[in-house]
């Protein structure tokens, strides 16, 4: 078996994570970030997206010798966390808790043009704001493919779905936004 | 508004080459923005969060070595599976928070236990909402045994069970109740439920760690005279437990989690003790009663339909191929033959998994890309049509022809005598690793008569319709015979999950080979802390494969990740030698140390030799952690210092060689880019692969690299630590960095040296 390092493939290190902790930490710190901020979009809190963070990766850990090697493994990686935000979601119907936090912070940008950074922050502001108006689904191929930074074979296999429908999918969400935020 | 072209929209987001500016200006724009969302600060991990879940995680993994794959794949069929994993993880974090409680990542603060309560030993003190203790004077409880400890849980008030004083408490929801030695686990929780059903609410509404069909969801149990249901026949038998126990108006849990495998007996005994002793507020007349076996339960899960209805004989289709999806579903072809007619080919494999981690990526008879147009060959069964006439085929091998030789595209890995005949064996690859089940009478053709004898020498007469599971490869055609590896029977029912999974109970390993038992000096102990002990043996036509499993013991044993053998050679009394093909292995934590189950195979040949010799060394992976103190006085970014610091991986030195304080682009302004670097290779002969590093009392810091690669050619690994911010009042001085994981593989060439008698 080639050494862990992180020029291995998902494959590679997924391979050797088994018995190998250093393997799948390499493998986590490669895919933590996302999870973290899937977990985040879809709870808008951030405490509770750490826990949802954690037990994504505790469960890939747990069950790693189920990942087949047929698919990819951010698409294994995310349709855990889908299903440990799914369940966290019903735990929360059936509690009945209060509504969550919302956060609306936004400082950073990454942009360095500022007229474009203003801009851009307009449409987004917007597009988040009407997002919780969309379909469930269109807000879940939204957040897999931006966020998680899934592509279009990594997201269908997510969402138990057709390319081709992911693909339509994608583009009538969009379409949906454009017409909230921008054709106003 | 135009509709967006869905294939434009993923091309520009995908940067491709291909995208020609199809997509409306505003579209664009939209998806610009969207690409900033990531980037929103409300969306980034807190510093020190990435770190203190790794930690979390690599504790995991210590403790539990070898994932318990079986356990997590008998659940249910793929996503059900991580589903109910999760939901069981969700059980232990989420569900038990009460609408009033603290959320879980407030509860840092200890908990109580009866070490720092006042009160004599036989005091219980625990989880409550509030971190105080819960205390149980002598007059209201047993005495505990002698070592032991009661305990209550806040959740599960009136309910009182004791554990050995060593079992430590972890402060969670609930609580964890600890074995320090092994890592194995405890908790205890119940859930309010009056209705009559309780069994059906186990099974629907309280989010169990498992799937299981109703059928299998029964009564099982009694403790303290209490209804229960042992989850151990299925599901649970080498790695985890769940007990649930009708309580009045609700339902208790009892989970255990093995830090070890195989699990410690004196820990199953800790459970039955534990359970035996446990005090109901409602009274503790009746006794406790497990299932028989619960230790050892042993289930496989089968992933196919329980019956496969086929509408025709076998048949051969020839054509090019038109689709072929693997992967991601659906996991299907299309084939269009010479005369026109389309086929769907179903890929989807069906498979057996059993109490231990097999090789998935290295086995999978399947190829995932084929380009279409290319010409196959499909043998399967027509199993009816897709809903616009397209006939479907059930394949059981798809091969095409290279330049010069056949190449399998796909093997169905199970084949089901109860649908297809053993004649179709002939159609799969020689070499061709295949599950058969079906009823003894059809299953024992395929044995010769030594191997018939050797079943039924292990189990006593088998009836002619007792359900049987063999895998093995194929020795022959006329008739079909299979050199069977391993054999399973079932002495149970089965039940179907989904549509395409049956879990069944009692499927009981049985051992037709070795041909030959390893006899004589089985152990061998070249270095006094690492024991090699000869396991087994098999012969096939194909190879020899040895199994031996290396305990390491010791004081280093704790930092061992795995162990395998290294440059072994197989020898006969004649000095001839088989050559070493392949080897595989996994280590896990042992109550005595470390334990490593290695497989090897070798050329065949070796069954005519009288006296086999195995000589070999070891590679061992092994971690270790240490501080490093810096000296930062003076310094600044671009600095590179010598350091001369050492840290041991199992004995062996590492040196730390070298500081720098780097200027780092992709760091905060104002932080500060720290890197420690070590030499790929030491002189001592470790080969690094993993540096992290944390730096003592600062709140901020990174370490999004968690250590660097030692590629091919590279000579030091360099491990990057970026501080946002010292601690205030702080300024540049000495620091402690932590090296919270160096880990490495190191060569021990011992030899260690084991010989055996082959019998005939």
């Amino acid at each position: 078996m080639a050494l862990t390092n992180e020029t291995q493939t998902d494959a590679v290190l997924i391979a050797a994570a088994r018995e190998d902790a250093a393997a799948f930490d390499l493998l986590y710190r490669r895919y933590v970030t996302r999870v973290y901020r899937y977990c985040c979009s879809r709870t808008n809190n951030a405490q509770v997206a750490e826990d949802l963070t954690a037990q994504s990766f505790l469960a890939a850990l747990e069950g790693i010798g189920r990942f087949r090697g047929n698919g990819s493994v951010a698409a294994w990686l995310f349709g855990i966390a889908a299903n440990v935000c799914k369940g966290y979601y019903r735990y929360q119907k059936r509690h009945q808790q209060a509504p969550l936090e919302t956060v609306s912070e936004r400082t950073d940008m990454h942009t360095p043009d500022l007229e474009r950074r203003i801009y851009r922050q307009g449409i987004l502001d917007c597009a988040l704001r009407v997002m919780p108006e969309l379909s469930e689904e269109r807000q879940e191929v939204l957040r897999l493919r931006f966020l998680a930074g899934l592509d279009t074979a990594e997201t269908a296999a997510v969402m138990g779905k057709r390319r081709g429908a992911v693909r339509k999918l994608l583009s009538r969400a969009v379409d949906d936004l454009r017409k909230r935020c921008l054709d106003e | 508004m135009s509709e967006t072209d869905p294939r434009k929209l993923e091309s520009y987001l995908e940067r491709a080459e291909a995208y020609d500016g199809g997509l409306e200006p505003e579209v664009e724009r939209l998806v610009d923005a969207l690409q900033d969302w990531s980037h929103e600060a409300r969306l980034q991990p807190r510093a020190g969060f990435v770190n203190e879940v790794a930690e979390q995680l690599r504790r995991y993994h210590e403790g539990n070595r070898i994932m318990p794959t079986w356990t997590s794949r008998i659940l249910a069929g793929a996503l059900g599976t991580v589903a109910l994993v999760v939901f069981g993880f969700i059980v232990i974090t989420l569900f038990s928070r009460g609408e009033d409680e603290l959320p879980v990542v407030e509860l840092e603060t200890p908990i109580p236990t009866a070490a720092t309560a006042t009160v004599a030993e036989d005091i219980i003190a625990t989880e409550t909402a509030e971190p105080t203790a819960t205390v149980i004077t002598a007059d209201t409880a047993a005495p505990p045994l002698s070592g032991w400890r009661w305990y209550e849980e806040s959740g599960a008030p009136g309910i009182r069970f004791q554990l050995p004083q060593a079992w430590r408490v972890r402060p969670s929801r609930p609580a964890r109740y600890q074995a320090t030695d092994t890592g194995s686990i405890i908790e205890v929780q119940a859930f309010d439920y009056a209705g009559p059903d309780w069994l059906s609410w186990v099974q629907n509404e309280s989010q169990p760690g498992y799937s299981l069909a109703d059928g299998l969801v029964r009564e099982n149990a009694l403790v303290r005279g209490r209804p229960a249901f042992q989850l151990i026949e299925v599901g649970s038998g080498s790695y985890t437990m769940e007990l649930y126990v009708r309580d009045e108006g609700r339902v208790v849990r009892f989970f255990f989690q093995s830090g070890t495998l195989p699990r410690s007996e004196d820990e199953m005994d800790i459970l039955a003790t534990m359970l035996e002793t446990a005090q109901f507020a409602g009274g503790n007349e009746g006794e406790t009663r497990l299932p028989d076996g619960w230790q050892d339960g042993y289930t496989l899960t089968v992933y196919t339909p329980e019956q496969l209805e086929f509408t025709g004989d076998l048949q051969t289709i020839t054509g090019t191929v038109e689709t072929w999806q693997m992967g991601p579903p659906p996991n299907e072809a299309t084939v269009v033959d010479a005369g026109g007619a389309r086929y769907l080919i179903d890929l989807q494999s069906h498979y057996i998994f059993e109490g231990h981690p097999i090789a998935y990526l290295a086995g999978l008879p399947v190829r995932f890309e084929v380009e279409p147009g290319r010409s196959i060959m499909v043998k399967g069964f027509p199993s009816g049509e897709t809903p616009d006439g397209t006939p479907r085929i059930y394949p059981l091998v798809v091969e095409t022809h290279g330049a010069e030789e056949q190449v399998i595209l796909f093997y169905q890995p199970l084949l089901d005598l109860y649908s297809a005949s053993a004649r179709a064996l002939a159609e799969y690859p020689v070499s061709a690793s295949v599950y058969v089940r079906g009823p003894w009478e059809l299953v024992a053709l395929l044995f010769d008569s030594e191997q018939e004898e050797s079943v039924t020498d292990g189990i006593g007469e088998l009836g002619a319709n007792t359900e049987l599971l063999v895998r093995g490869t194929l020795a022959g055609t006329e008739p079909p015979r299979l050199n069977v590896s391993e054999l399973y029977y079932l002495d149970g029912a089965c039940a179907t999950v989904t549509s395409d999974v049956q879990q069944c109970q009692y499927y009981h390993p049985l051992r037709t080979q070795p041909a030959s038992s390893p006899t004589g000096n089985t152990d061998s102990s070249a270095q006094p802390e690492i024991t090699l002990t000869l396991q087994d043996v098999s012969y096939t036509q194909d190879e020899t494969t040895v199994s031996v499993q290396i305990e390491i013991a010791g004081d280093r044993a704790g930092n061992v990740i795995g162990a395998s053998l290294a440059r072994p050679t197989l020898v006969d009394e004649q000095g001839n030698q088989y050559e070493w093909r392949a080897g595989s292995g996994n280590g896990q934590a042992a109550p005595s140390g470390h334990l490593s189950q290695t497989s090897d195979s070798f050329q065949p040949g070796a069954l005519g030799a009288e006296m086999l010799t195995l000589q070999t060394g070891l590679d061992l992976t092994a971690k270790a952690s240490s501080t490093v103190t810096l000296d930062l006085r003076g310094q600044q970014p671009g600095d590179r210092w010598s350091l001369d610091q050492t840290v041991e991986i199992f004995g062996l030195p590492v040196p730390i060689v070298e500081a720098a304080l780097a200027a780092d682009p992709g760091a905060p302004p104002g932080s500060l880019s720290l890197q420690l670097v070590a030499p790929c290779v030491s002189d001592a002969g470790v080969q690094l692969f993993y540096l992290e590093l944390m730096a003592e009392g600062v709140e901020r810091q990174y370490d999004g690299r968690g250590g660097n690669a030692c590629g091919d050619g590279q000579e030091s690994m360099v491990s990057t630590l970026i501080i946002e911010a010292l601690p205030d009042g702080r300024g540049p001085g000495e620091m402690e960095i932590v090296i919270l994981q160096l880990a490495g593989r190191l060569h021990l060439p011992g030899p260690w040296e084991v010989s055996w008698e082959v019998d005939e």
